[in-house]
């Protein structure tokens, strides 16, 4: 356990990280900054007054509402716009002809065609459940929705999972190559732990790793939530009628995911899920620098893995027989997941087959890295460290 | 009892050592050669930095690849390229080492400044390493090697960057921990070893050339080691071995194979004299 500390003090000592995760926050804050919107702030401080749930109750309380100053009555006005003769987007709404375009636009056959129409039959279920429910009927922040929920569920998170995931890469490189940096791997693995240490390293990465990530995270929204009013809006569902995606397949389509999330709860699963994104670059990260000596060569290999992850399914001939499945499996990797996190927890996209891709991409990719860890480990015990 | 069972170590196809066969046991081990005679190639296999390609080396009978952390609890290694933290004092340093070979806290705490102050570093045990002296950082690598007050202490060039002083006391301190326990010295300097080892090791052309007491091995050379005034009367095939000025003349110490001519004095053979004629033909 001591050496965990050790390990953990010389990563959370370096300048360098704080240096970063400071310029991080700074950019995080210059965003957060640049992307006021005092509509959705208005909705967001009205909530408080009239729920968020499209009712009699809603329309009654929004009607007896007044506003002071020019600028308000305008909000109230709009607000009152933008909810008039609100209407569940859910009834009556088909999920076939997105799988069907989808199918046409990538001239999916076989397996892969029947999976996108088995997953949009299974989103059919979910679309049916939601209007029984009046899912859509809800505030999130009317007219302003579109811009305020990219800002946070797809810039902002976004940003955060690079951020957090160069931290932990940077960690995971600093900790695997710090005996090289100051030529001490010698008698650190001829010590009684050996390279048994690598344990307590990846332990110590780990948790600055993740520590970080979680740190910055927490600075950025806690600026984020305290200059954008939010009142009742947490508890609004995100399959909102003001929701909605742009598709270049599919075009416009309503904001559907498997489960029924409100905004707090879709912001904690996003935050759930960047934690695992954070984890896999970590995992990635650890195992190459176990394998590649050089901190910096490491980081490279780390780039040009990604790389490589991104090119395949565009690179990759649809004619080929593997192709298609060589394609939709890349959209489980780690960067492909990260490339696509601001439709986690949805049907996906054209490229995505599976349902909860997200969760399953996740799963897989870290049981590929720990394996992948594992064996880099395996291989350092037999090394020879000249 | 360390024994290294015909120990064969390629790179590929380079061959760095073939077929060793030493046993160590209790006192000053020296091991002689030029550099890049395997030297350091054999003290990492005792480190189990590395893994020899054929032959097997025992502790107590044991293979110590399969001792694993047994066998690294007894060793205390100090590599020829000794590596540390810039950024922390010896102190700090040495208490992180303690933690990985597995040392109670409170006995490094104790033990640490104790070690410090007979490496005579006990006034900047809490200075950052950043400005210390050669010297300076080769005490610490000492003092870390100690640490565990281990049963082998394998010490790799452990003189380098040491002053005439420093390796006085250094000589005399590896004396003193020799008495009960297994130290292996590598070194290219005889004067390191010359006095202290009980058994001096010399490599040459990745064999074991021989393993034996600095006595014998001087009697390599009984009878073949001459001095002499007069360098240009020598006559006869020799070897030249070593010069020194006295009174504004040059005295020239060399090795003739059929004893000294007669403008030339017999003279004891050392270590020095057996190394340089021994290694005649490589590059040092």
């Amino acid at each position: 356990m001591i050496v965990y500390w050790l390990e953990l003090k010389k990563l959370l000592t370096s300048s360098a990280i704080w240096g970063f995760l400071a310029a991080c926050l700074l950019f995080n804050l210059f965003i957060i900054s640049n992307s006021r919107d005092e509509y959705a702030d208005y909705i967001g401080a009205a909530s408080a007054d009239t729920g968020v749930a499209l009712d009699s109750s809603f329309y009654e309380k929004l009607s007896h509402m007044t506003a002071n100053g020019e600028q308000a009555s305008r909000y109230l006005e709009w607000l009152k716009a933008d909810t008039d003769g609100a209407a569940d987007v859910f009834e009556g709404y088909e999920t076939r002809p997105v799988a069907e375009r989808y199918i046409a636009a990538v001239g999916a056959t076989g397996y892969f065609a029947q999976a996108m129409r088995d997953k949009y039959a299974a989103l059919q279920n979910v679309v049916d459940k939601k209007a029984e429910n009046d899912e859509s009927l809800t505030l999130y922040f009317a007219g302003a929705t579109y811009d305020r929920h990219q800002l946070l569920f797809d810039t902002l998170t976004g940003w955060l999972i690079v951020e957090g995931s160069l931290v932990a890469v940077l960690l995971a490189l600093l900790s695997t190559g710090y005996e090289h940096i100051f030529r001490t791997g010698h008698i650190v693995y001829s010590s009684k732990i050996g390279r048994r240490v690598l344990r307590p390293k990846f332990a110590a990465a780990l948790t600055a790793g993740l520590g970080a990530y979680t740190l910055l995270a927490l600075l950025t929204l806690l600026y984020y939530f305290g200059v954008n009013e939010y009142g009742d809006v947490w508890r609004s569902n995100v399959s909102s009628l003001f929701n909605y995606r742009v598709d270049l397949i599919a075009g416009t389509r309503p904001f559907v995911t498997w489960h029924s999330f409100s905004v707090l709860t879709y912001l904690l699963a996003m935050l759930g899920m960047s934690a695992g994104m954070v984890l896999c670059c970590l995992l990635l990260a650890f195992g190459i620098g176990i394998w590649v000596r050089s901190s910096y060569i490491a980081f490279l290999v780390f780039l040009a893995a990604n790389a490589v992850c991104i090119a395949v399914p565009v690179q990759i001939p649809s004619g080929w027989p593997i192709g298609p499945g060589v394609k939709y499996l890349s959209m489980l990797s780690p960067v492909w997941l990260w490339l696509k996190h601001s439709i986690w927890f949805t049907d996906g996209d054209v490229d995505i087959v599976w349902a909860h891709f997200e969760t399953v991409g996740l799963c897989a990719s870290l049981v590929v890295l720990i394996v992948f860890c594992l064996l880099a480990d395996i291989r350092f015990r037999k090394r020879n460290l000249a | 009892m360390l024994a290294v069972n015909h120990v064969t170590k390629k790179y590929g196809a380079f061959t760095a050592l073939e077929d060793i066969m030493i046993e160590f046991t209790r006192g000053v081990y020296g091991l002689l050669s030029p550099n890049g005679s395997g030297k350091t190639t054999l003290i990492k296999m005792l480190a189990t930095l590395l893994f020899p390609t054929s032959g097997e080396i025992l502790w107590e009978g044991m293979e110590i690849g399969k001792l694993g952390e047994r066998y690294r609890d007894v060793i205390g290694y100090l590599p020829q390229d000794f590596g540390y933290y810039k950024h922390q004092s010896p102190r700090q340093f040495l208490h992180y080492l303690a933690a990985l070979k597995g040392i109670d806290r409170s006995v490094a705490s104790r033990k640490i400044p104790e070690l410090l102050q007979l490496v005579s570093l006990g006034d900047v045990m809490d200075k950052k390493m950043r400005k210390f002296s050669g010297g300076m950082i080769q005490r610490v690598g000492i003092a870390q090697a100690m640490l565990n007050d281990p049963r082998i202490l394998i010490l790799d060039e452990p003189t380098a960057g040491l002053d005439p002083k420093e390796r006085v006391r250094f000589r005399n301190l590896i004396s003193e921990l020799s008495k009960d326990r297994i130290v292996i010295l590598s070194t290219h300097i005889v004067s390191d070893i010359e006095s202290i080892a009980h058994r001096v090791i010399m490599l040459k052309d990745r064999r074991l050339f021989c393993n034996d007491s600095p006595a014998n091995i001087c009697k390599l050379l009984d009878g073949k080691v001459c001095e002499t005034w007069e360098m240009d009367a020598v006559t006869r095939p020799h070897f030249p071995l070593t010069q020194r000025q006295e009174d504004g003349r040059t005295l020239v110490r060399f090795v003739c194979e059929t004893g000294c001519p007669e403008n030339a004095r017999p003279a004891r053979p050392n270590l020095e004299d057996v190394f340089l004629y021994v290694y005649r033909d490589q590059v040092m």
